[in-house]
């Protein structure tokens, strides 16, 4: 072969090396963005195995996201218009991400597909997925209302009564004062593993308990209405008064209930999965509904799930990837698997769950107190959220400042409620 | 003025080297290019993005000076976390300078294993920033923390170090002082330097170790005394990793410095333009501070060999 003839070849191979690079891009792919943690891999994986059943022809690209860079990451990409088609998120993202434009509103795609149920989900849960009652931004993952964990063997050493049902606030006080006397153990754990003591799932049902709101009709926040001040004043008590709140500068080494050194946890139901990885288990526990307040029973709640992106290729696929997160299938799974609670409210009774293998003994206390599941307050404007920015900030000053003794809970309240409605006034 | 000799021979006009000149330049060039890619670069885009309202997601919104005018008005963060950064550096400046002088001076004593003593000293450069700020959360821990246990060995009160807004600041200057070994290496160099026979002369004269001291050591080593103090209180303003590891930035705000106040701004709230202005400030008062302590630097560093002090 003459050189000129080679070189012809050599192009011509070349050619039809590119054709085939074309034609392997044309391949329909769905990116999906997620983070990797043992309480979420499984759940990724269920996702993956049933969309590629449904799609053979759709590869599936997964893009582990370190779950401290996940706004940052999105954040940049949705700038750069470079989002995978289905991300994960969190409640607490579900405003900002709204907002900003990074999730895709999936209430028509829910509403015109016949195959999804979306009045099957609990209402108010789905309310976490909605801003301000608008839209539908997240699929959660579980009914995640925070409950009472409790260490059986620890209320039996101090010889407190264990949780009930009918319990108020201060019947909870008065055990684990009992706890704290016998044992020196504390009982509300917070932080070092758990959230720390400005979470709104924990404050927020204190000032609804007492009959009290953080934001009035006009949409300036309420600090100092006498309920708010009221229910407050209840929580914080938990350090200042009573002292069973485990101290903010108390360091146990880890989560204070994981270790042995609380009493009781008030978290969302994936948290039995940790519990029950402890090998061999290190004290008897179990779960219970929240305690009453005044006004009744309240509880916050707290869920990631997943969306489709503001810049998925193909919504409809995406959401054909999203949506099985709800199913029954995926749900029984995530149960069976203690990583959560199904949120579809026919699952409420289903065998499968109601029959799980203790601990917890009391594995229905989670669907039972799904009822006193409240959202966080929303604050309209720009000055910030529960979760973040500068009503976040002003709050959990004012809570710090409370609970070590700096300040008043009225005066504290009063500086945060200035300094919130002066953002929101401007 | 000296006269040139008509006879002497006119000196050669270098010849101009284009290929030298191309050279330099190709030498130089990507520490250039990096420079105006990396860092003057975002510098001038952060400069446009503290006039603007900018979150990231969607395209920045021109507000002239908003953001600096809510800075200095509104923002009761911006003066506590500056009020913060400035006790803290002020601390670390005294403090760190004394502690790494005599430490300086110890180590370079004549007595046998020298070697051993400076390699021991300069052992905390070695940990990495994130594991000496863990580290030393686990010596503050008021509970179970080996600091306390020693205090209270001795029969004193434990102290909550990072948990009290009283001692928080003060523990994190501590812990800076003792990762504060590049301190105490530079002015065992410079202490190196200071001539034997000025000791020996002021000897003659009748002076003492701390005379010596006073009147050799510091002014000998006061250009190192200022090196160690500008880059000392540049360092402490950007302090950063230890507040935001072991106290993020509480109790009570007690550490909240600068640094993190932007971060929070920045990647937590996703106020990008309101963290550029605040990173606007920090860099004009460096500069400021910086430039005062040049001007001060004239009547108390002296140069060997130049007729200034």
């Amino acid at each position: 072969m003459s050189p000129q003839k080679r070189l012809l070849a050599l192009a011509a191979g070349l050619f039809m090396l590119g054709v085939g690079t074309v034609s392997a891009q044309d391949v329909t792919q769905i990116r999906f963005g997620t983070v990797n943690d043992p309480a979420v891999d499984r759940v990724n994986q269920l996702l993956i195995e049933n969309f590629e059943a449904q799609h053979p022809g759709v590869e599936v690209i997964v893009e582990y996201i370190p779950g401290a860079d996940l706004v940052s990451t999105y954040t940049t990409q949705a700038a750069a218009g470079t989002l995978p088609d289905v991300v994960f998120l969190a409640d607490l993202y579900v405003v900002p991400f709204a907002q900003g434009g990074i999730v895709f509103d999936m209430q028509p795609l829910a509403e015109s597909d016949e195959s999804f149920d979306l009045s099957d989900i609990y209402d108010n849960l789905l309310g976490l997925s909605r801003v301000n009652g608008e839209g539908l931004y997240m699929i959660p993952s579980s009914y995640d209302v925070v409950t009472m964990y409790y260490n059986q063997s620890m209320f039996e050493e101090a010889g407190a009564p264990l949780p009930s049902p009918d319990w108020t606030w201060d019947d909870y006080t008065a055990a684990c004062t009992t706890i704290l006397e016998a044992t020196g153990n504390y009982c509300f754990a917070n932080g070092g593993g758990l959230p720390t003591f400005d979470w709104w799932a924990w404050m927020v049902p204190f000032v609804q308990g007492y009959g009290g709101s953080l934001v009035g009709e006009d949409g300036m926040a309420t600090l100092t209405t006498d309920e708010t001040l009221a229910g407050l004043q209840a929580y914080v008590n938990m350090w200042t008064e009573s002292g069973i709140a485990q101290p903010l500068d108390f360091d146990a080494g880890g989560n204070c209930f994981l270790v042995g050194e609380c009493a009781t946890a008030f978290f969302i139901p994936g948290f039995m999965s940790a519990l029950r990885s402890l090998e061999p288990q290190p004290f008897e526990w179990n779960v219970e509904v929240v305690p009453s307040h005044p006004e009744g029973k309240f509880t916050g709640m707290g869920t990631y799930g997943f969306a489709v992106s503001a810049n998925a290729q193909d919504p409809s696929l995406a959401w054909d990837f999203v949506k099985h997160l709800a199913s029954a299938d995926a749900q029984l799974a995530i149960a069976s698997n203690y990583a959560g609670t199904p949120l579809l409210a026919s699952l409420r009774e289903d065998p499968a769950i109601v029959n799980l293998e203790a601990p917890p003994a009391n594995i229905t206390a989670f669907i039972q107190n799904g009822e006193n599941g409240i959202l966080p307050t929303f604050f309209p404007g720009e000055c910030g959220s529960l979760y973040a920015g500068q009503i976040a900030q002003e709050i959990k000053d004012a809570l710090e400042a409370s609970i070590l003794g700096f300040s008043s809970v009225a005066d504290a309240m009063a500086i945060a409620e200035e300094n919130i409605n002066r953002c929101l006034g401007g | 003025m000296t006269a040139i000799p008509a006879n002497f021979p006119a000196p050669k006009r270098r010849r101009h080297s284009w290929r030298k000149t191309i050279e330099g330049y190709l030498f130089i060039g990507p520490v250039v290019l990096g420079l105006i890619i990396w860092t003057f670069g975002p510098m001038i885009a952060s400069a446009y993005y503290s006039l603007t309202d900018y979150r990231i997601v969607q395209p920045p919104e021109f507000i002239g000076f908003g953001n600096y005018i809510e800075l200095f008005t509104t923002d009761r963060l911006f003066i506590q976390s500056l009020s913060v950064t400035v006790r803290y550096g002020l601390m670390f400046m005294v403090l760190g300078q004394i502690v790494s002088l005599l430490l300086a001076v110890l180590l370079t004593q004549k007595v046998r294993g020298m070697a051993i003593f400076r390699t021991f000293f300069y052992m905390p450069i070695i940990v990495p920033y994130v594991a000496s700020a863990l580290l030393w959360r686990y010596l503050y821990n008021k509970d179970f923390g080996p600091i306390n246990a020693v205090l209270q060995a001795i029969g004193l009160d434990p102290i909550n170090w990072l948990g009290s807004p009283e001692s928080s600041l003060f523990s994190m200057v501590i812990m800076s002082v003792w990762t504060g070994a590049v301190t105490t290496i530079i002015y065992v160099a410079g202490l190196q330097q200071i001539p034997e026979d000025l000791h020996d002369a002021a000897k003659i004269d009748g002076a003492n170790a701390v005379q010596r001291f006073f009147a050799v050591t510091i002014p000998m080593l006061s250009p190192t005394i200022f090196f160690n103090v500008v880059t000392g209180f540049i360092g402490s303003f950007q302090f950063f990793v230890p507040a935001f590891l072991m106290t993020d930035g509480g109790p009570i705000k007690s550490t909240y410095f600068y640094n993190l106040n932007i971060y929070e701004k920045a990647f937590r709230w996703l106020e990008m333009g309101y963290a550029s202005a605040m990173a606007w400030v920090l860099f004009i008062i460096i500069m400021a501070i910086t430039v005062v302590l040049f001007r001060v630097s004239n009547r108390w560093v002296y140069y060997e060999g130049s007729n200034e002090r």
